[in-house]
């Protein structure tokens, strides 16, 4: 496999501000606690629109959010938080195709947070 | 005004008694459509579905308010009985024998039925009228089929609104008397339309 991090490193747009969260908890009446942040990473990366066959990756309900693809060096994760400056708006990851084995980049699919989004 | 049913006390008291019915820790019962990661199985998702009233007409009461404060000596009152599931849905690993969704929800109503869940549940304002039955529905988890039951519990409470009021104190009116003049000869004067005002307490 080839090692495209350097390519996708030379093809970057921009900056953007990547905030990833801890797992998930509950308290004691089964409600979810407020998410903690975990880290957080400013990655160059190259956001595009997605593509159609990128379509089919998007679960029911939100085919009409606003989507973009993220091609990484480093790799993102599902729920990580995305602000993407050029866009005015921070996006969430549903989708990751992780090449990081040997291709050392990483495409991700991200939604744009809607209206009261994102939930604490 | 405001409302009589708390749901946030309901909800809270509901999946302490199914919480502690389980055995699992209360972090493992959970309310469902929260958008966030699954628990490690063993885990149970609850959710509470359509709430109906089961009663024809709201009862309207108007009752004093002892003790409560100025311009809240009255509380006027709409109250109806309502009924709503509860569904609640175990996840297990194990397919089968007594670690089984089926077998751990089947012994999860059986215990919430006992008179000690049922009674901890009516001090908290909810009556357990059905504990439902476990139904299996195993599904495929990626590539592994997966132990699931559900049930619907049926509940009953009170909801309504509320406001509070006072009574009449003071009352305001407007009269006039204009017009000074004279009938056969004597200084007098005519009740014409109000332009004054004034006011008085009720007794």
């Amino acid at each position: 496999m080839f090692n495209l991090g350097g390519v996708v490193a030379a093809l970057a747009t921009e900056t953007v501000t990547v905030t990833r969260f801890l797992a998930d908890a509950y308290d004691s009446h089964g409600r979810a606690n407020p998410r903690a942040v975990g880290s957080s990473i400013t990655p160059k990366v190259s956001v595009q629109p997605t593509a159609g066959a990128d379509m089919k990756h998007l679960p029911e309900g939100i085919s009409v959010s606003e989507t973009v693809a993220i091609w990484s060096p480093l790799t993102l994760k599902i729920r990580d938080r995305v602000a993407i400056t050029s866009r005015g708006a921070s996006f969430e990851v549903f989708h990751v195709d992780p090449w990081e084995g040997g291709g050392n980049y990483c495409k991700a699919l991200a939604r744009r947070l809607g209206a009261g989004e994102p939930h604490p | 005004m405001s409302d009589i049913a708390d749901w946030t006390a309901i909800e809270n008291a509901a999946q302490t008694q199914i919480a502690a019915a389980s055995g699992l820790a209360p972090t493992q019962v959970i309310w469902g459509l929260q958008s966030r990661d699954r628990p490690a199985e063993d885990f149970v998702s609850i959710e509470i579905g359509t709430v109906t009233s089961i009663t024809p007409l709201p009862e309207q009461t108007t009752e004093d308010n002892p003790g409560g404060a100025a311009g809240e000596e009255i509380v006027i009152r709409s109250r109806e009985h309502i009924e709503f599931p509860i569904r609640v849905t175990m996840f297990a690993i194990a397919p089968t024998g007594r670690l089984s969704a089926r077998a751990q929800l089947s012994a999860l109503l059986r215990r919430l039925g006992s008179e000690s869940f049922t009674d901890a549940l009516a001090a908290s304002g909810l009556a357990l009228v059905d504990s439902g039955s476990a139904i299996p529905t195993p599904a495929v988890f990626e590539t592994e089929y997966r132990s699931r039951a559900y049930a619907d519990l049926q509940f009953r409470t009170v909801d309504g609104v509320e406001e509070k009021t006072t009574y009449i104190e003071t009352v305001n009116y407007t009269t006039s008397l204009i017009s000074p003049g004279t009938v056969g000869g004597i200084a007098s004067g005519v009740l014409n339309s109000p332009t004054g005002s004034g006011s008085g307490t009720v007794g």
